[in-house]
Parts: structure tokens; sequence; C-alpha cells
């Protein structure tokens, strides 16, 4: 009966060798036995009587590949030919999927023969089967024999329904494998029938292609070498002989499950030496990447140990960047790789990017129509290469890359646990990639922010050098602006004072005269001297206003730049003695030494007589105003050459109270006067000096004073030299 | 003498008033006129002898120029105002300063009333006897 066996993916088809005692069915399966490849065939084992005869049953597992993604697999089995055994070869042949009826040639065993057979027939019934459908094939054992039979005789005895029967010598092992593949065919062929696969005649014909493939190599093979012992294994139950047939039907059956599990745990020891070099080499893999910083350290020895570790010769890796565009491919044995290149719908790369899984084909499993659907398939064919598996690079749920690997003929497809195997090695490359990347990364960083340190740091220091240049051009600009506010707060203060001081000039001799008109007016009656005195107060103030009048009026007049000057000769005596003429009283009164020097020669001037007087009238005020008792006057006229051009000086120092330095750039301003405002009381508009000046601009010259307090001034009127006796 | 012009002069009892100006013109004939309406009248041309004067005979009303030579009108008012004694001294602050800033100025020094010059004498008269009715 068909077994399948899901978790290892095994269909295990049940072959029994059935024939009369020592016919030659042990010495068929340790021939098979011998000649099998050890890597697909398990050991034989048998339970044996002390006198080399079969007791209950030789068991042989033989290997036919895969089929389907199912390993199939066959197990043989003899049956002990004593009659005795009855309950043995019974259930020996429970649940067996093909018979292959060994029969004695020689012609003393026809009998046996005959009886084996019919014994077959009731047993098969006992165990619901029928030896009409249930696949048989013959070998006429012994042909070596001398006694043996002919085969027609054979045939007509034993053969009356023409099954496939081959004439067999056991001990040297012709015919056995052909009988063998026989009986294999036909199980396979029936078992496919059953599974419901007989509909698709082309896929049970590529399963018997398996089948002879499977056997193709076993035919020709060691022919007549020594037949190798087989395994003894100790019977669990006592003797059969003594116990009841039930009894032995019970032991058969543990024996045959421990047979079985004695395979199972030869499978397992197999595969966990396998596992435990796999997790090895992952080990191994691991400790070599994890703390590389250099990606390309990773990737290059990962496509090395996952094509070493899966036995493939050729593969490739492809890097995928940000965006989920290829960046890079490594291959190995492969100039193209049809599984990266193909990029359509259903294609492995689109597949393993989308569900993240590994993904793995065997080529002789595919479908015709899918594989001409699929062009990469039929490029991995044209490559004669079988097998195909991809895995996918995963970091943090991130794809950074997928990996091939492609294997031809020579091996087994890529088995479930390979496609582990290459994911767990992908796995621990990805997360090996990721972190190199990510330290790279780290260090680019780092590298670009000192650098951006660097470049801010140095902007900075720019930005606070032009900052602090900004702050002082700021800080004169502001000192520039306090002293322009000062200028022009004392500016408003001064044109403030000046304003009072006119106001006070005019007004208070208004006042004299309103008053005293109205006392003339009011009372009429006024003694005369009396009223002679006020007369006289009008007369003395209406005079003063004249006089200020006259003053504004003259600056005003010469206040206008380029007045025209009326030059005439002037003769210098004549002019001092005209301006002096109104002080003298005043120099007599204060006993003032007034002394005048004029050069020799410079006895006549070209000036304008008129505004020259004015000019130095204003000039002589002031010395006499403000000189003390008893001081001095000193004019001097004489020539004077300044920067190429000659003048006339004519120069008026005088020791009275002086003029603050602070007041000097204000003198000539018209209206201008020192002192406090309140308690100082100098007579007139102050346009003086403001007259003297202009006089001395028209003139082609200017005016300059120095001064210290307390000791006097100097005031020099210059004009430019035009005048008689100037050389 | 009686004030002509129709305006009928209050008694002025010989009342004490202290003219002080440094221009003689204006001293002369605003003496002149007081006189002539029966007031006593003294002189003083600077500020120191004003505020000589007015601690020694104390005057009733003084008419005080703000421009004065030594001391001006303004300390001079300033230094009555903060002697006690002297609080029944009625002062008249006279400027020809012109400006509208004289007047708080001469008010906040504590002065009673402020006249600017020129001003006619009437003028001058009623606010002097207002000054003393208020008294």
């Amino acid at each position: 009966m068909v077994q399948f066996d899901n978790q290892y993916k095994q269909v295990k088809l049940k072959i029994v060798y059935y024939g009369p005692a020592l016919g030659g069915k042990t010495t068929s399966l340790q021939y098979i036995h011998r000649v099998t490849d050890p890597q697909r065939r398990t050991k034989l084992y048998a339970l044996n009587t002390a006198s080399d005869r079969t007791l209950f049953f030789d068991l042989l597992g033989v290997d036919l590949g895969r089929i389907r993604g199912y390993r199939l697999t066959l197990q043989l089995y003899t049956v002990p030919g004593q009659v005795q055994y009855n309950a043995t070869r019974r259930a020996v042949l429970a649940g067996a999927d093909g018979v292959v009826f060994v029969a004695d040639s020689r012609r003393d065993q026809l009998e046996a023969n005959r009886e084996s057979l019919a014994n077959l027939r009731e047993n098969l019934l006992a165990n619901s089967l029928d030896l009409e459908t249930l696949p048989l094939v013959l070998q006429y054992n012994k042909r070596d024999m001398p006694d043996a039979m002919p085969r027609a005789e054979l045939e007509a005895a034993l053969n009356r329904r023409g099954l496939p029967a081959f004439d067999t010598v056991a001990t040297s092992g012709e015919g056995i494998i052909e009988a063998f593949a026989a009986v294999t065919e036909a199980t396979v062929r029936t078992v496919a029938q059953r599974l419901g696969i007989a509909s698709q005649p082309e896929a049970v014909r590529r399963l018997i292609d398996n089948v002879r493939t499977a056997m193709d190599p076993l035919l020709p093979r060691r022919r007549g070498e020594a037949v190798e012992a087989p395994t003894v294994l100790r019977p669990t139950s006592a003797s059969p002989a003594l116990a009841g047939d039930e009894l032995v039907a019970e032991a058969v059956r543990a024996n045959v499950a421990m047979t079985d599990l004695n395979a199972q745990l030869d499978r397992l020891s197999q595969e966990l030496t396998r596992r435990v070099s796999q997790l090895r080499a992952i080990a191994e893999f691991t400790r070599a990447v994890t703390f590389t910083s250099a990606p390309e350290e990773v990737t290059r020895g990962f496509l090395e140990r996952l094509l070493a570790e899966l036995g493939a010769p050729c593969g490739s890796l492809q890097l995928i960047g940000e965006g989920g565009a290829p960046v890079e491919v490594q291959r190995r044995g492969l100039a193209e790789d049809p599984l990266l290149r193909a990029s359509g719908e259903g294609s492995p790369a689109r597949v393993v990017t989308t569900t993240r899984q590994p993904w793995a084909v065997h080529l002789p499993d595919v479908e015709p129509s899918q594989l001409l659907a699929s062009p990469w398939l039929e490029e991995i064919a044209a490559l004669e290469l079988e097998s195909a598996l991809m895995v996918p690079l995963l970091a943090h749920d991130q794809l950074l890359g997928l990996a091939t690997a492609y294997a031809g003929s020579l091996r087994p497809p890529f088995s479930e646990e390979e496609l582990d195997l290459a994911s767990i090695f992908a796995g621990v490359a990805a997360t090996a990639l990721d972190g190199a990347r990510s330290w790279q990364q780290l260090e680019d960083l780092n590298r670009s922010l000192e650098q951006r340190v660097a470049e801010r740091t140095r902007e900075l220091a720019q930005a606070l050098e032009r900052q602090r240049a900004l702050a002082d051009e700021l800080e004169v600009r502001n000192a520039q602006l306090e002293q322009a506010n000062r200028q022009l707060s004392e500016l408003e203060r001064l044109k403030s004072e000046l304003l009072q001081r006119v106001a006070h000039e005019l007004n208070t001799p208004v006042t004299s005269i309103q008053t005293a008109a109205r006392i003339l007016s009011k009372y009429s009656e006024l003694p005369a001297d009396k009223a002679a005195k006020f007369v006289a107060i009008i007369q003395q103030d209406a005079a003063r206003l004249a006089g200020l009048i006259a003053s504004a009026l003259e600056a005003a007049v010469l206040g206008v730049a380029g007045t025209p000057v009326d030059a005439g000769t002037v003769s210098v005596s004549e002019l001092f003695k005209g301006v002096l003429a109104p002080f003298r009283g005043e120099i007599a009164e204060k006993g003032i030494t007034l002394q005048v020097k004029v050069a020799a020669g410079l006895s006549e001037l070209r000036a304008d007589a008129s505004q020259l007087e004015a000019a130095l009238r204003a000039i002589i005020k002031n010395a006499v105003e403000f000189n003390r008792p008893n001081g001095s006057i000193t004019i001097t006229v004489r020539p004077l050459r300044r920067e190429a051009r000659s003048f006339v000086e004519m120069r008026i120092e005088d020791s009275g109270n002086g003029i603050p330095a602070g007041d000097l750039p204000y003198v000539c301003d018209p209206f201008w006067q020192g002192g406090n405002l309140l308690t100082s009381k100098p007579r007139g508009l102050g346009l003086g000096l403001a007259v003297a000046r202009r006089v001395a601009r028209n003139h082609g010259g200017d005016l300059e004073i120095s001064s210290s307090e307390g000791s006097g001034t100097t005031v020099s009127l210059l004009i430019a030299a035009q005048g008689r006796g100037v050389s | 003498m009686t004030a002509a012009g129709g305006h009928e002069a209050p008694q002025a009892d010989g009342t004490l008033v202290l003219v002080a100006d440094d221009e003689p013109n204006i001293r002369e004939t605003i003496s002149f006129i007081l006189e002539m309406e029966g007031f006593r009248v003294v002189l003083a041309e600077d500020g120191v002898s004003t505020w000589e004067k007015i601690v020694a005979l104390r005057p009733q009303v003084v008419l005080l120029d703000a421009m004065m030579p030594r001391l001006d009108g303004f300390s001079v008012c300033g230094r009555v105002r903060s002697e006690p004694s002297l609080a029944g001294v009625r002062i008249v602050m006279v400027t020809a300063l012109g400006q509208r800033a004289d007047r708080e100025r001469a008010l906040a020094a504590g002065a009673d009333r402020y006249i600017p010059k020129p001003f006619d004498e009437e003028e001058l008269l009623r606010t002097i006897h207002e000054l003393l009715d208020s008294r």
C-alpha cells in the first residue's frame, strides 16, 4: 500500500520478493543492495535464523528520486519460504504494492513453486489483495543450474497470464536488476493509476522515465562481486516456531515497524550531521562578516560561501539600492543570470521581492506548458542547469538584495532545508551589510559634519567680524550724530538767546519813549525842566533805535554775498581818524592807551571807504567796550604775504576780557553776543563782527580773530593789496 | 495830584514801591508816574542792590526787571520767595525779552504779576492797584 509521509515528503512503495524456500530471494535483494548507490539506499536489514535462512524478511530501501516534490522510495522485502512460516509471510505481504515471484528453475522444485504461488494468492486474499491486479513479475532463478527446466516449460507451468518473467542467476546478479526495474515500473504505473494521474499520460511517462533513469546506472555494474554481509537484527520475540500464528504476526509487524524506524534513524542521523555542518558554516560566516565595516567584504564573502554550502557551481548576488533599483551584480560561473534578468509579472525576482520568501525550481518537475510560458526557465534549461533558487537579503524588513544559485543534473534538486540554509545565509549577510552600510554612513556623516562645523565656524567668524565693523561704524556715526545734535541744540539755544537780545535791545528804548511820551501828554502842567528831561529821554532813545536800525540795515546790505565794492583810493590816516573819532571820549574816559602803527610807505589803500569804515568801527567798538580801565588798544597796518598773495593787514589788539575759546567760532555770526544773557549788558544787535568779516571777504580777504580769555583779543582785517605803496 | 485820562486812581497812601531796572530812562519815567500817583518810590539799578533794598526797606511792591547786571530779576524773585519774613512783598516782573516762556518763568520764580515791555503806564498802575487790593 502506498504510504505518504508528509513530514519527509516521501512516497513509499512496498515490493515483496516471494517464492519457495531457498529460491534466491535474499540473494536477489543482496545483489540489488550491493549495486545501488549507497547515497540512495538504506542498509540491508535481515532477520536470520542461525542456519542463514531468512527467518522473517529482508528489507532494503531504494530511493528513486523526486516526483512532484515527493521522494519516491521503494521498500523491498523478502519472506521466509519455509512452509511453517506462513503467518510471517502473510504479515510481510500486508500493504504490498508489487510482488516479485522468485521461482526455483530446478525441476525438482516445480511443485514447491506451484505451492508457493498458490500460497501467495491465498495470503494476498487474506490481505485483501488480488493476485490478478497486483503488479507481479517472475524471476526464473538458478538458470545456471544443470537441472534447470526450460523456460517454456516454466512459463507453461507458472505464467499462464504471460506476466513479465526474467531468467536470473541471483548469485551473479544476472537479470536481477531487469526484474527489479520491471516490477518497479509496473508498481509505479499502478500507483499512478490509483493516485489519479493516469489520465495524464505525459506525467505517467515522466514518472516511468524517472524510474528507468534510476535503474539505468545499475544494470551493467560490478556484476559478480562479493555480496555485502547484511546487518543482522536480533529478533524481538521468542522463536516463532514455538509461538502461535497470531503471536508471530504481531512480532513481524513490530519488527517491520522497528526496521522502518531504524531506517528513519539512519536518515535522521545523516541529516543531523549535515545540519550540524551547515550550522557550523553559518556560524563561521556570521563571525566573519558581522563586525565588518566594508560592505564589499560582506557581499564577496557571502556569494562564495552560499555557493560552496549549496554545492552549486554558479549563482549571482544583486544588491538593491534605495527605491528598489538594482545597483550591483556579482556573478560566479555565469555571464548572465536568467532569474535576475527576468523582471516581468510572475518573474522570480518580482515574486521574491513581493513575498520576501525564498523561491526554488527544479526543471524536470515543471510542466512543459509552464516551461514554455516562462522564458527564464527556458534559459536555465539552455544553460544545462536543472535546479535554481533565489533568496532575498532582508534586514529590518528592508530588501537589500537577491541571491541566486544554480545546479545541474549532477546533484539532486535544492531541498527545503537547503532553501532554509540559503535564507539564513542571506539574512546574516543582509544584517551584516546593513550594519556595514550604517557604519559607513555614520563615518560619512561624521566627516561631512566636521566639514560643515568648520565651514559654519568660518562663516560665523566672518559674520562676527562684519558685525563688529558695523558696530564700530555705528558707534562713529552715533558719536557724529550726537555731536550734530549737541551742535543743533546749542544753535537752537543761541538762536533763542539772539532773539531775546534783539527783543530786549528794541523793546527797552521803545518802552522809555512810550512812557516819556505818555507823561508829557498826561501831565500837561509839568515844570519846564521836567518836561525837557522827558523830551531828552525820547530823543536819546529814538537815536538809539535809529542807530540799531541803521546797523541792521548796514548788515543786511553787506550781508548779501558779492556786494559790489565801490573801490577808491583811501588814505590810511584819514580812514583811522574818521573811524576813531566817535570813540575818543570813551577811550579817554577809560584811560585807554591807543597806538596806531602804519608800515612805512603804506599811506593809501585801494578799497571801498564806507565798507572799510563800518568794519573797522565795529572792531574798534568791541576793543573799547570790552577793554579794562587803563588798558591798551594797538592798531597795526602792514603788508602781508600769504600763500603767494599780497594782503594789507589791519590788526587791532586790545587788552580786554578776551573771548572764551568756546565762543570763538560764533563771534562772527550775526546777532551773536557773548556773556550771560540776563546779567551782561552789551549794547547793540551783535552784528559788528559779522559785518567786518563780510567787508573783508568783499575785498578778497578775511577776518581772523585770536583771543585768550582775560588777556585780550586780536582781530586782523585782511584785504587784498591793490593800493600804492604795497609791493 | 490826581490821575488824568478819566481814570479814577485809588489812594496810594504813600505805599512804598521799589523800581529795579538798569535802564536809567525807564527808572526815570516810571518813578515819575508812580510818584504822581501818590506812591513813594525807591530805585535800584542792579540785582544785588535790589535784593539789599528789599531786605532793608521791605517795599509793598517791587517792579522787577528780568535783565540786570550782577544778579538777574528771576534770581532776586527766587530769593525773596525763599525768605518767609518777606512774604508780604508783592513782585511784578517786567521783561523786554519778548518770549512767551518768560511769563511762566517769572510766575514759577514766585512773581505775583508779569508785564512784558513795552507796556503802557495805565496797565502798570492797574496791576499795582489790583495787587494792593488783593492784600
